[in-house]
């Protein structure tokens, strides 16, 4: 599920819906649901875009970026 | 679901509203009013396209910047064919150069900051000066978008356009689908303006995850497979460029990142260790070469080292890749606490992408009359990114508010049999009971492109390569199923790849040569060394349905 909708926060503007360049949202009974979670290319304009700061990502587990401390191939 | 029939009538029709299609709109609406001008967009151009959250470096000639370097326009161009390969027209190298400064003011005055602090802010990357200029581009599609209601020009957002309108031997408009209203619409248009993107997604990326791409996924060579259909002259399909950047987060903006690119051992890679500097890029940084040669040497994997990096250089890093679309990922850094002064992130080579499609002149025309195009849609030159869009938008919508002038309309009863059957192909793609779905076609197209069309390519392959894109494309035709109206835009896309990669795999057949440049191979196993008498442009066209070939040398500076 890339972007995850705060409830409480969000007010159902429908900004989101409007401006995702993937058409991942859609209105359900003027709500935003995310209908292809699948689609989200993190982009971030929803994370921009949205006035009430109700939107956050969950990462799906093929992009998880691989960072390593100082020393790490050296042990 | 069956597609309402709608019919517009427009003297200019843009395809694609990024930053070119944006430009060209805006240019033709000055020439020939806004209310004769129509963009279509698949998405909305508030957020669309590859600058959908920035853009933040422009390459451009500024002379009160340029001139006390005593650094000229013709070095510019120089230096951009030296960096990016002989294979290109120098005369649009030019304009882009020559016209680029004009767009960055009018830009500044519809309030795009393109001055940091007052300054023009030029930082250092494959020209012999600093020449790209950097700056917070982040909202400039809010901004487009704002600058266009302002002009009163007309936007259909959410539409995918699927096809040009052929009459003779002219473009006379294009059809196309709602991606959220139930319609098909057929526009007849004097002038039409090609600026949908570039091609993602012709091949599988680097990880399983579709969508997991460094270039917007939606931006599907659209234009160069309608253009090709239509009999436009295509060049530079031959051609795989490779980008590289963070592993697995794929994101362009590598130039953004300030540190040194090193083995695991902490070896830098690249000839010498260039230093940490946030005013010139990296070389290691933009090489897949360098990469994948540390990963066969067994140093693997590469990393990018900011250890070194001044505090002050880390938040002008952030502020960098904060407009260049990498929110997300500095969103990701920023909540899982890490820091990349701290921990070193894995770099890795992404998938390869085609940077070519529809030739023009200098003025956007391309061989079709009432055809223009511009942007990462054309074919002409490598790398021509932002500053190509700018300049060369304004120029193909000027050019087409000019055509308009002296042009008739299309007669829809010339062309009703061919846009009977798109609508009842897409039709019947939205009633079928039961068959593919839009991912099985892209799939077998991308797969077919990483067995036959890809980095290992030879006569037989290639043969072999074109005979399968046509199985699957010939199958996909007849099994086609969308579920509904987005699902109908992603069958789009897949059968506009097909095309892509099926004129793609024609000009490396027709390439008898190897050839490297810093960032594109060609490599034919079966022709392994480079031939001089092929240092020409090979530009194809379909005429009557059959692939038509031409070598040409690169246009001077005219
Ligand atoms: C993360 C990232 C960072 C980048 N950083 C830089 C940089 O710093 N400097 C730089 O110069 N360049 C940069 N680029 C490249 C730059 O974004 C592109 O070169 C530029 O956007 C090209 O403009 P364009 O108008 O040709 O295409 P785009 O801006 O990609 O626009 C194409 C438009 O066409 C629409 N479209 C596509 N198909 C259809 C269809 N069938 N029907 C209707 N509409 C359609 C798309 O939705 C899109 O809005 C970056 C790219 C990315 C992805
Ligand atoms: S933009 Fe934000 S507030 Fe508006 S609908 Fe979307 S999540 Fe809710
Ligand atoms: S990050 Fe971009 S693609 Fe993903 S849901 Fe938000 S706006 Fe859409």
């Amino acid at each position: 599920m890339p972007p995850v909708i705060d409830r409480e926060r969000c007010t159902s503007c429908g900004v989101c819906e409007d401006i995702c360049p993937g058409d991942i949202f859609k209105m359900d009974d003027d709500h935003p649901e995310v209908h292809y979670p699948e689609e989200c290319f993190h982009c971030g304009a929803c994370l921009i875009d949205c006035p009430e700061e109700a939107v956050s990502y969950r990462i799906p587990l093929p992009m998880l970026l691989p960072v390593y401390e100082k020393g790490f191939f050296e042990k | 679901m069956k597609l309402d029939q709608e019919i517009i009538k427009v003297e200019i029709l843009v395809i694609g509203g990024g930053l070119a299609g944006c430009m060209a709109a805006i240019r033709a609406s000055e020439v020939c009013g806004s209310e004769n001008v129509l963009l279509v967009e698949k998405a909305n151009v508030q957020r669309s396209g590859n600058a959908a959250t920035g853009v933040d470096h422009t390459w451009s000639y500024m002379p009160e910047y340029h001139e006390p370097l005593g650094f000229t326009v013709e070095q510019l161009v120089e230096d951009h064919v030296q960096a990016m390969g002989n294979l290109q027209d120098r005369d649009i190298i030019n304009t882009i150069a020559t016209t680029i400064k004009d767009r960055l003011m009018d830009m500044e005055t519809w309030g795009f900051p393109v001055r940091t602090d007052g300054e023009w802010n030029y930082v250092k990357k494959i020209h012999r000066v600093p020449t790209f200029l950097h700056w917070a581009g982040r909202d400039q599609k809010v901004l487009f978008a704002r600058q266009m209601a302002k002009r009163n020009i007309p936007v259909l957002n959410r539409v995918v356009i699927a096809d040009l309108i052929r009459e003779k031997n002219r473009v006379a408009g294009a059809v196309g689908v709602g991606v959220r209203e139930s319609k098909f619409y057929t526009i007849l248009a004097k002038s039409t303006v090609m600026t949908t993107g570039g091609i993602a997604r012709l091949f599988p990326g680097p990880t399983s995850w579709e969508f997991n791409r460094a270039t917007h996924p939606q931006c599907t060579g659209d234009g160069v497979a309608m253009a090709y259909r239509a009999g436009a002259e295509i060049s530079g399909m031959e051609f795989l460029y490779l980008h590289t950047g963070p592993k697995n987060f794929h994101k362009k903006g590598r130039g953004s990142w300030i540190g040194i690119t090193e083995d695991a051992h902490g070896v830098p890679i690249g000839r010498v260790s260039e230093g940490v500097d946030r005013k010139k890029i990296s070389i290691s940084v933009e090489s897949p070469g360098d990469m994948r040669r540390i990963y066969e040497e067994g140093r693997g994997p590469v990393l990018m080292n900011c250890s070194e990096t001044p505090d002050e250089d880390m938040d002008y890093m952030k502020w960098a890749l904060m407009n260049e679309g990498n929110v997300a990922l500095l969103r990701y850094l920023e909540e899982r606490k890490m820091d990349p002064k701290k921990y070193r992130v894995e770099f890795s080579v992404y998938e390869p992408e085609l940077r070519a499609g529809i030739m023009i002149d200098t003025k956007g025309a391309s061989s079709l009359p009432g055809l223009f195009a511009a942007g990462d849609t054309i074919g002409n030159i490598k790398r021509g990114v932002s500053p190509g869009a700018f300049a060369m938008g304004w120029l193909a919508g000027e050019s087409a508010a000019d055509h308009a002038k002296d042009e008739s309309f299309g007669e829809l009863k010339n062309v009703r049999d061919a846009i009977g059957e798109k609508r009842a192909l897409f039709d019947t793609f939205l009633t079928r009971e039961t068959g593919a779905s839009w991912r099985e076609a892209l799939v077998a197209c991308q797969d077919t492109m990483k067995g036959y069309g890809g980095s290992v390519r030879y006569a037989s392959l290639l043969r072999a390569g074109l005979a399968q894109m046509q199985r699957v494309r010939r199958n996909a035709m007849d099994s086609l199923k969308a579920k509904d109206l987005h699902e109908l835009m992603h069958c789009i896309s897949a059968l506009n790849l097909m095309h892509v990669g099926e004129s793609s795999m024609l000009c490396a057949l027709e390439r008898k040569e190897s050839r490297k440049t810093l960032r594109e191979n060609f490599i034919r196993v079966d022709y392994p060394e480079e031939n001089r008498e092929m240092d020409k442009m090979l530009i194809l066209s379909l005429i009557d349905g059959k692939p038509f070939f031409q070598w040409r040398d690169p246009r001077p500076v005219s």
